[in-house]
Protein backbone atom coordinates (compact mmCIF):
# COMPACT_ATOMS: atom_id res chain seq x y z
CA UNK A 1 0.00 0.00 0.00
CA UNK A 2 2.77 2.46 0.95
CA UNK A 3 4.47 1.77 -2.39
CA UNK A 4 1.30 2.86 -4.22
CA UNK A 5 1.03 6.00 -2.08
CA UNK A 6 4.68 6.81 -2.88
CA UNK A 7 4.11 6.32 -6.62
CA UNK A 8 1.02 8.56 -6.60
CA UNK A 9 2.88 11.22 -4.57
CA UNK A 10 5.74 11.06 -7.08
CA UNK A 11 3.53 11.32 -10.16
CA UNK A 12 1.47 14.19 -8.77
CA UNK A 13 4.68 16.01 -7.82
CA UNK A 14 5.96 15.52 -11.33
CA UNK A 15 2.80 17.00 -12.86
CA UNK A 16 2.15 19.98 -10.56
CA UNK A 17 5.45 20.28 -8.66
CA UNK A 18 6.49 23.45 -10.49
CA UNK A 19 3.30 25.26 -9.40
CA UNK A 20 3.82 24.11 -5.80
CA UNK A 21 7.36 25.51 -5.94
CA UNK A 22 5.97 28.78 -7.36
CA UNK A 23 3.35 28.96 -4.58
CA UNK A 24 6.00 28.41 -1.93
CA UNK A 25 8.34 30.97 -3.44
CA UNK A 26 5.68 33.64 -4.04
CA UNK A 27 4.04 33.02 -0.66
CA UNK A 28 7.40 33.35 1.10
CA UNK A 29 8.14 36.64 -0.70
CA UNK A 30 4.72 38.01 0.22
CA UNK A 31 4.98 37.29 3.93
CA UNK A 32 8.70 37.97 4.35
CA UNK A 33 8.53 41.47 2.86
CA UNK A 34 6.71 44.09 4.91
CA UNK A 35 3.42 45.00 3.23
CA UNK A 36 3.81 48.70 4.11
CA UNK A 37 7.17 48.67 2.33
CA UNK A 38 5.60 47.01 -0.71
CA UNK A 39 2.88 49.68 -0.72
CA UNK A 40 5.65 52.28 -0.86
CA UNK A 41 4.70 54.11 2.35
CA UNK A 42 8.39 54.81 2.95
CA UNK A 43 8.65 56.65 -0.37
CA UNK A 44 6.43 59.59 0.55
CA UNK A 45 6.41 62.36 3.09
CA UNK A 46 3.54 64.69 3.80
CA UNK A 47 3.64 68.16 2.29
CA UNK A 48 3.20 71.00 4.77
CA UNK A 49 0.32 73.36 4.05
CA UNK A 50 0.95 76.66 2.34
CA UNK A 51 1.68 79.35 4.91
CA UNK A 52 0.20 81.86 5.15
CA UNK A 53 -3.02 80.62 3.53
CA UNK A 54 -4.37 83.22 1.10
CA UNK A 55 -7.60 84.89 2.19
CA UNK A 56 -10.60 82.86 1.02
CA UNK A 57 -12.77 85.12 -1.09
CA UNK A 58 -14.39 82.23 -2.88
CA UNK A 59 -15.47 79.51 -0.41
CA UNK A 60 -17.98 76.66 -0.25
CA UNK A 61 -20.92 79.09 -0.17
CA UNK A 62 -19.88 80.77 -3.42
CA UNK A 63 -19.28 77.38 -5.09
CA UNK A 64 -22.80 76.22 -4.17
CA UNK A 65 -24.28 79.50 -5.40
CA UNK A 66 -22.53 79.22 -8.78
CA UNK A 67 -22.83 75.43 -9.12
CA UNK A 68 -26.03 74.35 -7.26
CA UNK A 69 -25.56 70.66 -8.12
CA UNK A 70 -21.98 70.56 -6.81
CA UNK A 71 -21.07 67.59 -4.57
CA UNK A 72 -17.94 66.37 -2.74
CA UNK A 73 -16.65 69.87 -2.01
CA UNK A 74 -13.16 70.00 -0.58
CA UNK A 75 -10.64 72.69 0.14
CA UNK A 76 -7.05 71.68 -0.60
CA UNK A 77 -4.38 73.67 1.23
CA UNK A 78 -1.32 71.50 0.63
CA UNK A 79 -0.52 72.83 -2.84
CA UNK A 80 1.17 76.01 -4.03
CA UNK A 81 -2.15 77.47 -5.19
CA UNK A 82 -4.87 76.37 -2.72
CA UNK A 83 -8.15 75.50 -4.43
CA UNK A 84 -11.63 74.07 -3.95
CA UNK A 85 -12.35 70.86 -5.78
CA UNK A 86 -15.85 69.51 -6.40
CA UNK A 87 -17.91 67.27 -8.65
CA UNK A 88 -20.24 69.02 -11.03
CA UNK A 89 -22.32 67.03 -13.52
CA UNK A 90 -19.89 64.11 -13.63
CA UNK A 91 -16.93 66.43 -14.00
CA UNK A 92 -14.26 67.21 -11.43
CA UNK A 93 -13.68 70.95 -11.17
CA UNK A 94 -10.99 72.96 -9.41
CA UNK A 95 -11.48 76.64 -8.69
CA UNK A 96 -9.24 79.24 -7.08
CA UNK A 97 -10.14 80.30 -3.52
CA UNK A 98 -9.04 83.82 -4.38
CA UNK A 99 -11.21 84.62 -7.41
CA UNK A 100 -13.23 81.46 -8.16
CA UNK A 101 -11.66 81.02 -11.59
CA UNK A 102 -11.13 77.54 -13.00
CA UNK A 103 -7.56 76.48 -12.39
CA UNK A 104 -5.56 75.57 -15.51
CA UNK A 105 -4.16 72.05 -15.80
CA UNK A 106 -0.80 71.60 -14.12
CA UNK A 107 2.35 71.86 -16.21
CA UNK A 108 5.23 69.36 -16.24
CA UNK A 109 7.24 71.71 -14.02
CA UNK A 110 4.43 72.01 -11.45
CA UNK A 111 3.88 68.25 -11.30
CA UNK A 112 7.65 67.75 -10.96
CA UNK A 113 7.74 70.19 -8.04
CA UNK A 114 4.83 68.42 -6.39
CA UNK A 115 6.45 65.00 -6.88
CA UNK A 116 9.77 66.26 -5.54
CA UNK A 117 7.98 67.58 -2.45
CA UNK A 118 6.25 64.22 -1.91
CA UNK A 119 9.32 62.08 -2.52
CA UNK A 120 11.24 61.12 0.61
CA UNK A 121 14.41 60.05 -1.21
CA UNK A 122 17.25 62.04 -2.75
CA UNK A 123 17.14 60.81 -6.35
CA UNK A 124 16.37 63.15 -9.22
CA UNK A 125 13.38 62.94 -11.52
CA UNK A 126 14.19 61.01 -14.69
CA UNK A 127 10.99 61.40 -16.67
CA UNK A 128 7.57 63.07 -16.41
CA UNK A 129 4.74 62.37 -18.84
CA UNK A 130 0.98 62.59 -19.06
CA UNK A 131 -0.60 59.24 -19.95
CA UNK A 132 -4.09 59.14 -21.43
CA UNK A 133 -4.40 55.45 -20.51
CA UNK A 134 -3.27 54.09 -17.19
CA UNK A 135 -0.41 51.57 -17.40
CA UNK A 136 -1.12 48.03 -16.18
CA UNK A 137 0.57 48.64 -12.81
CA UNK A 138 -2.16 51.03 -11.65
CA UNK A 139 -5.95 51.00 -11.74
CA UNK A 140 -7.46 52.09 -15.08
CA UNK A 141 -10.02 54.30 -13.29
CA UNK A 142 -7.30 56.86 -12.46
CA UNK A 143 -6.61 57.74 -16.12
CA UNK A 144 -5.45 60.16 -17.40
CA UNK A 145 -2.44 60.20 -15.07
CA UNK A 146 0.86 61.97 -14.69
CA UNK A 147 3.71 59.45 -14.48
CA UNK A 148 6.78 60.68 -12.60
CA UNK A 149 9.81 58.37 -12.69
CA UNK A 150 12.70 58.78 -10.26
CA UNK A 151 16.29 57.85 -10.93
CA UNK A 152 16.75 55.55 -7.93
CA UNK A 153 17.75 51.89 -7.66
CA UNK A 154 14.17 50.66 -7.15
CA UNK A 155 12.87 52.68 -10.16
CA UNK A 156 10.31 54.50 -8.04
CA UNK A 157 7.36 55.85 -10.02
CA UNK A 158 4.65 58.17 -8.74
CA UNK A 159 1.27 58.49 -10.44
CA UNK A 160 -0.85 61.63 -10.09
CA UNK A 161 -4.46 61.67 -11.23
CA UNK A 162 -4.72 64.54 -13.66
CA UNK A 163 -8.27 65.48 -12.66
CA UNK A 164 -7.42 65.98 -8.99
CA UNK A 165 -3.59 66.33 -8.94
CA UNK A 166 -3.56 63.75 -6.16
CA UNK A 167 -0.93 61.08 -5.72
CA UNK A 168 -2.85 57.88 -6.46
CA UNK A 169 -0.14 55.23 -6.69
CA UNK A 170 3.47 54.64 -5.73
CA UNK A 171 5.30 51.86 -7.52
CA UNK A 172 8.80 50.48 -7.19
CA UNK A 173 10.62 47.31 -8.27
CA UNK A 174 9.80 45.39 -5.07
CA UNK A 175 6.11 46.12 -5.70
CA UNK A 176 6.56 44.96 -9.32
CA UNK A 177 8.13 41.68 -8.13
CA UNK A 178 5.24 41.28 -5.66
CA UNK A 179 2.71 41.86 -8.46
CA UNK A 180 4.48 39.41 -10.79
CA UNK A 181 4.58 36.74 -8.06
CA UNK A 182 0.91 37.41 -7.19
CA UNK A 183 -0.06 36.68 -10.81
CA UNK A 184 1.89 33.43 -10.65
CA UNK A 185 0.37 32.64 -7.23
CA UNK A 186 -3.24 32.91 -8.42
CA UNK A 187 -2.40 31.60 -11.91
CA UNK A 188 -4.04 34.57 -13.63
CA UNK A 189 -1.04 35.59 -15.68
CA UNK A 190 -2.79 38.34 -17.64
CA UNK A 191 -4.98 40.44 -15.33
CA UNK A 192 -3.83 39.24 -11.91
CA UNK A 193 -7.33 39.49 -10.43
CA UNK A 194 -9.26 36.26 -11.07
CA UNK A 195 -8.83 33.66 -8.35
CA UNK A 196 -11.67 31.46 -9.64
CA UNK A 197 -10.10 29.97 -12.76
CA UNK A 198 -10.73 26.25 -13.47
CA UNK A 199 -7.00 25.54 -13.88
CA UNK A 200 -6.38 26.92 -10.40
CA UNK A 201 -9.09 24.59 -9.10
CA UNK A 202 -7.52 21.60 -10.85
CA UNK A 203 -3.99 22.34 -9.63
CA UNK A 204 -5.21 23.12 -6.08
CA UNK A 205 -7.05 19.79 -5.84
CA UNK A 206 -4.08 17.86 -7.24
CA UNK A 207 -1.66 19.65 -4.89
CA UNK A 208 -3.86 18.99 -1.87
CA UNK A 209 -3.92 15.32 -2.79
CA UNK A 210 -0.14 15.32 -3.27
CA UNK A 211 0.39 16.98 0.11
CA UNK A 212 -2.01 14.58 1.81
CA UNK A 213 -0.20 11.57 0.36
CA UNK A 214 3.11 13.10 1.42
CA UNK A 215 1.79 13.41 4.96
CA UNK A 216 0.67 9.77 4.89
CA UNK A 217 4.19 8.74 3.87
CA UNK A 218 5.53 10.22 7.07
CA UNK A 219 3.88 7.45 9.06
CA UNK A 220 5.94 4.46 7.78
CA UNK A 221 9.11 6.59 8.01
CA UNK A 222 8.36 7.57 11.60
CA UNK A 223 7.52 3.99 12.55
CA UNK A 224 10.65 2.65 10.92
CA UNK A 225 13.08 5.36 12.03
CA UNK A 226 12.00 5.99 15.58
CA UNK A 227 9.94 3.11 16.91
CA UNK A 228 11.73 0.19 15.20
CA UNK A 229 15.17 1.58 16.06
CA UNK A 230 14.18 2.22 19.64
CA UNK A 231 12.73 -1.28 19.98
CA UNK A 232 15.79 -2.91 18.46
CA UNK A 233 18.06 -0.77 20.65
CA UNK A 234 16.05 -1.78 23.70
CA UNK A 235 16.26 -5.48 22.77
CA UNK A 236 20.03 -5.08 22.18
CA UNK A 237 20.41 -3.58 25.65
CA UNK A 238 18.41 -6.42 27.22
CA UNK A 239 20.57 -8.95 25.43
CA UNK B 1 20.49 14.43 2.82
CA UNK B 2 17.67 15.99 0.74
CA UNK B 3 15.36 13.05 1.46
CA UNK B 4 15.99 13.36 5.20
CA UNK B 5 15.46 17.13 5.06
CA UNK B 6 12.25 16.65 3.05
CA UNK B 7 10.90 14.17 5.60
CA UNK B 8 11.72 16.30 8.64
CA UNK B 9 10.24 19.39 6.98
CA UNK B 10 7.08 17.44 6.13
CA UNK B 11 6.86 16.52 9.79
CA UNK B 12 7.16 20.19 10.81
CA UNK B 13 5.21 22.11 8.15
CA UNK B 14 3.29 19.37 6.32
CA UNK B 15 0.05 20.17 8.09
CA UNK B 16 0.24 24.00 7.70
CA UNK B 17 1.09 23.43 4.03
CA UNK B 18 -2.01 21.28 3.57
CA UNK B 19 -4.10 23.93 5.36
CA UNK B 20 -2.73 26.56 2.95
CA UNK B 21 -3.68 24.45 -0.04
CA UNK B 22 -7.17 23.61 1.22
CA UNK B 23 -8.02 27.18 2.26
CA UNK B 24 -6.65 28.44 -1.08
CA UNK B 25 -8.87 25.91 -2.84
CA UNK B 26 -11.88 27.15 -0.85
CA UNK B 27 -11.14 30.77 -1.89
CA UNK B 28 -10.97 29.53 -5.46
CA UNK B 29 -14.31 27.71 -5.25
CA UNK B 30 -16.42 30.31 -3.40
CA UNK B 31 -17.45 33.37 -5.39
CA UNK B 32 -16.46 36.76 -3.95
CA UNK B 33 -20.09 37.87 -3.57
CA UNK B 34 -21.05 34.79 -1.59
CA UNK B 35 -18.62 35.59 1.21
CA UNK B 36 -18.64 39.38 1.15
CA UNK B 37 -21.17 39.92 3.94
CA UNK B 38 -22.83 42.65 1.88
CA UNK B 39 -25.99 40.67 1.04
CA UNK B 40 -28.22 43.31 2.65
CA UNK B 41 -25.95 46.30 2.22
CA UNK B 42 -27.11 49.37 0.32
CA UNK B 43 -25.22 52.60 -0.18
CA UNK B 44 -26.66 55.63 1.52
CA UNK B 45 -28.13 58.15 -0.92
CA UNK B 46 -25.90 61.11 -1.66
CA UNK B 47 -27.24 64.14 0.17
CA UNK B 48 -27.24 67.54 -1.47
CA UNK B 49 -24.54 69.77 -0.04
CA UNK B 50 -26.08 72.45 2.16
CA UNK B 51 -24.36 74.94 4.42
CA UNK B 52 -25.57 76.25 7.77
CA UNK B 53 -26.70 79.87 7.91
CA UNK B 54 -23.82 82.32 8.23
CA UNK B 55 -21.17 79.70 7.45
CA UNK B 56 -17.88 81.14 6.24
CA UNK B 57 -14.94 78.93 5.26
CA UNK B 58 -12.42 81.63 6.19
CA UNK B 59 -13.96 82.13 9.65
CA UNK B 60 -14.07 78.37 10.19
CA UNK B 61 -10.37 78.04 9.37
CA UNK B 62 -9.54 80.95 11.66
CA UNK B 63 -11.47 79.34 14.52
CA UNK B 64 -9.76 76.00 13.99
CA UNK B 65 -6.37 77.69 13.93
CA UNK B 66 -7.12 79.39 17.25
CA UNK B 67 -8.14 76.02 18.72
CA UNK B 68 -5.09 74.19 17.34
CA UNK B 69 -2.37 76.78 16.59
CA UNK B 70 0.38 74.19 16.08
CA UNK B 71 -1.47 72.05 13.57
CA UNK B 72 -1.57 72.75 9.88
CA UNK B 73 -4.73 71.86 7.99
CA UNK B 74 -4.17 70.22 4.61
CA UNK B 75 -7.74 69.51 3.55
CA UNK B 76 -11.31 70.43 4.51
CA UNK B 77 -14.15 68.33 3.08
CA UNK B 78 -17.82 69.18 3.28
CA UNK B 79 -20.30 66.37 3.89
CA UNK B 80 -23.85 65.86 5.15
CA UNK B 81 -25.22 63.71 7.90
CA UNK B 82 -28.71 63.75 9.43
CA UNK B 83 -29.57 66.90 7.46
CA UNK B 84 -26.62 68.69 9.03
CA UNK B 85 -23.39 69.74 7.38
CA UNK B 86 -20.21 68.09 8.60
CA UNK B 87 -16.59 68.98 8.03
CA UNK B 88 -13.83 66.41 7.68
CA UNK B 89 -10.57 68.12 8.55
CA UNK B 90 -7.23 66.58 7.57
CA UNK B 91 -4.15 67.74 9.45
CA UNK B 92 -0.63 67.23 8.19
CA UNK B 93 1.19 66.29 11.34
CA UNK B 94 0.21 67.24 14.78
CA UNK B 95 -0.41 66.24 18.32
CA UNK B 96 -3.99 65.72 17.18
CA UNK B 97 -5.24 62.73 15.29
CA UNK B 98 -4.73 63.34 11.58
CA UNK B 99 -8.46 63.49 10.80
CA UNK B 100 -11.28 65.21 12.65
CA UNK B 101 -15.01 64.98 11.99
CA UNK B 102 -16.94 68.08 13.09
CA UNK B 103 -20.45 69.49 12.79
CA UNK B 104 -20.09 72.48 10.47
CA UNK B 105 -22.40 74.77 12.50
CA UNK B 106 -20.83 74.33 15.94
CA UNK B 107 -17.36 72.92 15.05
CA UNK B 108 -17.88 70.36 17.79
CA UNK B 109 -16.91 66.70 17.21
CA UNK B 110 -19.63 64.48 15.78
CA UNK B 111 -21.04 62.12 18.35
CA UNK B 112 -24.13 60.24 17.22
CA UNK B 113 -26.83 59.27 19.66
CA UNK B 114 -28.06 55.68 19.84
CA UNK B 115 -31.17 56.71 17.96
CA UNK B 116 -29.11 58.25 15.14
CA UNK B 117 -26.88 55.18 14.97
CA UNK B 118 -29.94 52.99 14.60
CA UNK B 119 -31.32 55.22 11.84
CA UNK B 120 -27.96 54.96 10.05
CA UNK B 121 -27.91 51.17 10.41
CA UNK B 122 -31.44 50.85 9.03
CA UNK B 123 -30.66 53.18 6.11
CA UNK B 124 -27.75 50.94 5.09
CA UNK B 125 -29.88 47.77 5.22
CA UNK B 126 -31.80 46.42 2.24
CA UNK B 127 -34.51 43.89 3.09
CA UNK B 128 -34.84 40.66 1.18
CA UNK B 129 -37.73 40.54 -1.27
CA UNK B 130 -39.10 37.41 0.41
CA UNK B 131 -39.28 39.31 3.72
CA UNK B 132 -41.22 42.11 2.07
CA UNK B 133 -43.65 39.67 0.44
CA UNK B 134 -44.21 37.86 3.72
CA UNK B 135 -44.51 41.22 5.44
CA UNK B 136 -41.89 40.08 7.92
CA UNK B 137 -40.01 42.88 9.56
CA UNK B 138 -36.46 42.26 10.68
CA UNK B 139 -35.53 43.35 14.18
CA UNK B 140 -32.52 45.59 14.81
CA UNK B 141 -30.79 45.43 18.19
CA UNK B 142 -29.80 48.53 20.15
CA UNK B 143 -26.34 49.84 19.13
CA UNK B 144 -23.67 48.37 21.35
CA UNK B 145 -20.25 49.97 21.83
CA UNK B 146 -17.46 47.73 20.53
CA UNK B 147 -14.77 46.74 23.03
CA UNK B 148 -11.53 48.72 22.92
CA UNK B 149 -9.49 45.80 21.55
CA UNK B 150 -11.75 45.54 18.49
CA UNK B 151 -9.67 47.59 16.08
CA UNK B 152 -10.56 45.89 12.80
CA UNK B 153 -12.21 48.99 11.34
CA UNK B 154 -10.13 51.56 13.16
CA UNK B 155 -8.06 53.86 11.06
CA UNK B 156 -4.80 54.92 12.71
CA UNK B 157 -5.25 58.43 11.33
CA UNK B 158 -8.68 58.88 12.82
CA UNK B 159 -9.62 60.21 16.22
CA UNK B 160 -12.58 57.90 16.15
CA UNK B 161 -12.65 55.05 18.65
CA UNK B 162 -16.37 55.27 19.11
CA UNK B 163 -17.53 52.29 17.09
CA UNK B 164 -20.78 50.38 17.48
CA UNK B 165 -22.42 47.16 16.38
CA UNK B 166 -26.08 46.67 15.51
CA UNK B 167 -27.26 43.09 15.16
CA UNK B 168 -30.06 42.22 12.79
CA UNK B 169 -32.28 39.24 13.41
CA UNK B 170 -32.37 38.09 9.78
CA UNK B 171 -31.63 34.76 8.08
CA UNK B 172 -27.87 35.53 7.77
CA UNK B 173 -27.53 37.16 11.22
CA UNK B 174 -26.24 40.41 9.72
CA UNK B 175 -24.06 42.62 11.91
CA UNK B 176 -23.78 46.30 11.04
CA UNK B 177 -20.69 48.18 12.21
CA UNK B 178 -20.99 51.94 12.63
CA UNK B 179 -18.75 54.80 13.62
CA UNK B 180 -20.28 57.23 16.08
CA UNK B 181 -17.66 59.90 15.38
CA UNK B 182 -17.75 59.89 11.60
CA UNK B 183 -21.40 58.95 11.04
CA UNK B 184 -20.24 56.26 8.64
CA UNK B 185 -21.28 52.66 8.09
CA UNK B 186 -18.03 50.74 8.49
CA UNK B 187 -19.13 47.30 7.32
CA UNK B 188 -21.82 44.69 7.06
CA UNK B 189 -20.79 41.23 8.19
CA UNK B 190 -22.85 38.06 8.45
CA UNK B 191 -22.57 34.28 8.73
CA UNK B 192 -21.27 34.09 5.15
CA UNK B 193 -18.50 36.58 5.78
CA UNK B 194 -17.67 34.61 8.94
CA UNK B 195 -16.80 31.69 6.65
CA UNK B 196 -14.49 34.03 4.74
CA UNK B 197 -12.93 35.14 8.03
CA UNK B 198 -12.25 31.51 8.94
CA UNK B 199 -10.63 30.92 5.54
CA UNK B 200 -8.49 34.05 5.94
CA UNK B 201 -7.51 32.94 9.43
CA UNK B 202 -6.43 29.56 8.06
CA UNK B 203 -4.63 30.98 5.03
CA UNK B 204 -2.76 33.67 6.98
CA UNK B 205 -2.51 31.91 10.35
CA UNK B 206 -4.01 34.97 11.99
CA UNK B 207 -6.70 33.80 14.37
CA UNK B 208 -7.40 37.15 16.03
CA UNK B 209 -9.39 38.93 13.36
CA UNK B 210 -10.71 41.60 15.69
CA UNK B 211 -7.61 43.68 15.05
CA UNK B 212 -7.56 43.21 11.27
CA UNK B 213 -5.68 40.75 9.13
CA UNK B 214 -1.91 40.50 9.59
CA UNK B 215 0.29 38.49 7.29
CA UNK B 216 3.77 39.59 8.26
CA UNK B 217 3.81 37.91 11.66
CA UNK B 218 6.69 35.69 12.75
CA UNK B 219 4.79 32.39 12.69
CA UNK B 220 3.76 32.67 9.04
CA UNK B 221 7.23 33.92 8.11
CA UNK B 222 8.93 30.86 9.63
CA UNK B 223 6.30 28.49 8.20
CA UNK B 224 6.63 29.99 4.71
CA UNK B 225 10.45 29.82 4.76
CA UNK B 226 10.33 26.16 5.85
CA UNK B 227 7.67 25.40 3.24
CA UNK B 228 9.86 26.92 0.56
CA UNK B 229 12.68 24.64 1.73
CA UNK B 230 10.24 21.71 1.65
CA UNK B 231 9.33 22.51 -1.96
CA UNK B 232 12.98 22.95 -2.97
CA UNK B 233 14.01 19.64 -1.37
CA UNK B 234 11.09 17.92 -3.09
CA UNK B 235 12.09 19.42 -6.44
CA UNK B 236 15.71 18.28 -6.02
CA UNK B 237 14.58 14.73 -5.18
CA UNK B 238 12.19 14.73 -8.11
CA UNK B 239 14.92 15.91 -10.47
CA UNK B 240 17.39 13.29 -9.26
CA UNK B 241 14.89 10.47 -9.54
CA UNK B 242 13.85 11.59 -12.99
CA UNK B 243 17.49 11.80 -14.12
CA UNK B 244 18.13 8.30 -12.79
CA UNK B 245 15.07 6.93 -14.59
CA UNK B 246 16.18 8.50 -17.88
CA UNK B 247 19.71 7.11 -17.45
CA UNK B 248 18.31 3.64 -16.77
CA UNK B 249 16.02 3.86 -19.78
CA UNK B 250 18.98 4.71 -22.00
Amino acid sequence: MWKKVRIWHWWLSLIIGIQVLIWSLSGAYMVLTDIQFIRGQHLVKSIPSVKPTPHINYGFRQVLADYPSATNLQLNLSVQTPYIQFNNEQQIMKVSIVDGKNLPALTVAEISNQARAHYSGNASIENVQLLEQAPSEISARHAPVWQVEFNDTAHTTFYYREATNTLVSKRHDYWRIFDFLWRLHIMDYWQGVDIHTPWLTAVSISSSLMALLGLFLIYPWLRHTFFTNRKSRRSDNVA
Amino acid sequence: MWRKLHRYLTLIVGLPFLVWLLSGLAFNLFSDDTLSGRTHFQTLPLQQAKLPNGFSLQRTLDKLKIKHPDDSISKVRLSQSFARSTLIINYNKSSLAATQYLWADTLSPIELSHHQLLVLAKASYRSEKSDEVNNEEVVFSEPKLLPAHFSRFRNDDSASHNQYIVQVDDRLKTRIYLDGNTAQVLAHLNQQSDVQDILFALHFFDFDHDNGLAFNHWFIRIASALTLLLAISGTVMLYRKLKLKIQRAN
